[in-house]
């Protein structure tokens, strides 16, 4: 083999990423022996394994996170899921309207969502929800009669955080929902109140 | 144990105990899939600390999320698609520019030397990953998956939100630019012995 027919083969991956074991083999060979080749061609022989199924260990010598990282993860998860349960339909309203009230002094800043002030009895809040693979993300609550078809949430092409803006009454408190293709109701993950909706599930709650 | 090496079914069926009620069972995910996640997490993030920062949120979000991870589906690239979305909320919100980094930090060098493997095979490792970084955002995490992590294309295309076609023009326009970047390497080097 020569050199102009390295350039060939690479050429030839660089275009549709495939390479024949035989290719592969010449190539190699041949870097052995032409220094110049070597020099611009050896990286490329190794991701060429990848594409031809041979594991290339690239990633192996990274770094790994440390010894104690699962126990730390499982530690700041179990933080984040004490839930206040609070049974809706069997407190008074002015006790939820008290439990809404307190939490939103100790969680603080919505991670998700965000507040901006449109008219003077009206605040429009900023729905988001990260689901990769959904192919539907509806927004459901008491201000949507709790229909899944009135407020459907969008997404970039090539993001799978799914959001949506909707103007709420100012100092009114309600409870909501994220479906998911139809089919699967969850509260909002990141509000920490989440409250029983009385049929076995749970729904998040917003006081504005 | 690593997310090579990780028996799908085995993972399935632990989601569906976590999804039961057994919370302590998720700690088998999070060691399955920790260093890919972590790994994930590094290559957007310019340091170890905020990594393993979003590992972990990474981590927090699948399982708050995981209701909605469909059985049908694979879950590595359920959780990959989560720990990228969450590691550029954390570049975003940190304000740390670390796209289009023109090296290895050098801790990821140091690393390489503390493990003792040594010899050209680990150097030109080295320079892959080195050249790999200096790719556009976009591309990057499509060579990263694809040749580092070894994802197949369509686990690639689930992992980042795209078509399988896409996956492809962007590996096409990837080995373009990694070859340019490792001969004008190979070139510097040559020049400075």
């Amino acid at each position: 083999m020569n050199c102009g027919q390295a350039t060939a083969i690479v050429a030839r991956w660089e275009s549709d990423g495939e390479i024949l074991t035989a290719d592969h083999d010449l190539l190699s060979a041949h870097l052995t022996e032409c220094e110049n080749c070597r020099n611009r061609y050896s990286g490329i022989l190794l991701l060429m394994d990848r594409d031809l199924g041979i594991h290339s260990g690239l990633a192996a010598e990274l770094p790994e996170p440390g010894a104690a990282f699962s126990r730390a993860t499982m530690e700041r998860l179990t933080q984040r899921s004490r839930v206040i349960h609070v049974g809706f339909n069997r407190l008074p309203r002015w006790s939820v309207a008290v439990a809404a009230a307190m939490v939103l002094v100790v969680a603080g800043f919505l991670f998700y969502s965000q507040r901006t002030e449109s008219e003077a009895n009206q605040l429009t809040v900023h729905f988001v929800l990260d689901a990769p693979g959904a192919q539907k993300v509806a927004l459901v609550g008491s201000f949507t009669q709790w229909n899944p078809d009135k407020l459907l949430l969008k997404r970039d092409r090539n993001s799978s955080e799914w959001e949506i803006s909707v103007p709420l009454k100012r100092g009114e408190t309600y409870l909501y929902n994220f479906v998911i293709d139809d089919r699967t109701w969850i509260p909002d993950p990141s509000m920490r109140v989440q409250v029983s909706d009385g049929f076995g599930g749970e729904s998040s709650l917003i006081q504005l | 144990m690593d997310s090579d090496q990780v028996d799908e079914a085995k993972i399935l069926e632990t989601v569906g105990r976590v999804l039961r009620g057994e919370v302590a069972a998720f700690e088998i995910i999070i060691k399955a899939y920790q260093g890919i996640v972590f790994r994930v997490c590094r290559s957007v993030l310019s340091n170890r600390e905020d990594a393993e920062d979003a590992a972990q949120e990474s981590f927090c979000r699948a399982f708050r999320l995981l209701r909605t991870f469909r059985l049908d589906k694979r879950f590595k690239p359920w959780i990959v698609s989560i720990a990228l979305n969450t590691s550029r909320s954390f570049y975003r919100k940190r304000g740390r520019i670390s796209a289009n980094a023109s090296a290895v930090a050098p801790e990821e060098v140091q690393s390489s030397s503390s493990v003792e493997i040594e010899g050209e095979r680990a150097i030109l490792k080295e320079s892959i990953r080195a050249a790999v970084q200096r790719l556009p955002a976009r591309l990057r995490d499509t060579v990263i998956l694809y040749y580092l992590e070894e994802f197949d294309v369509s686990d690639v295309a689930a992992a980042l939100n795209i078509g399988k076609e896409n996956v492809k023009s962007r590996l096409h326009r990837a080995r373009g630019v990694l070859r340019e970047i490792l001969e004008k390497s190979a070139t510097e080097r040559s020049d400075n012995e």
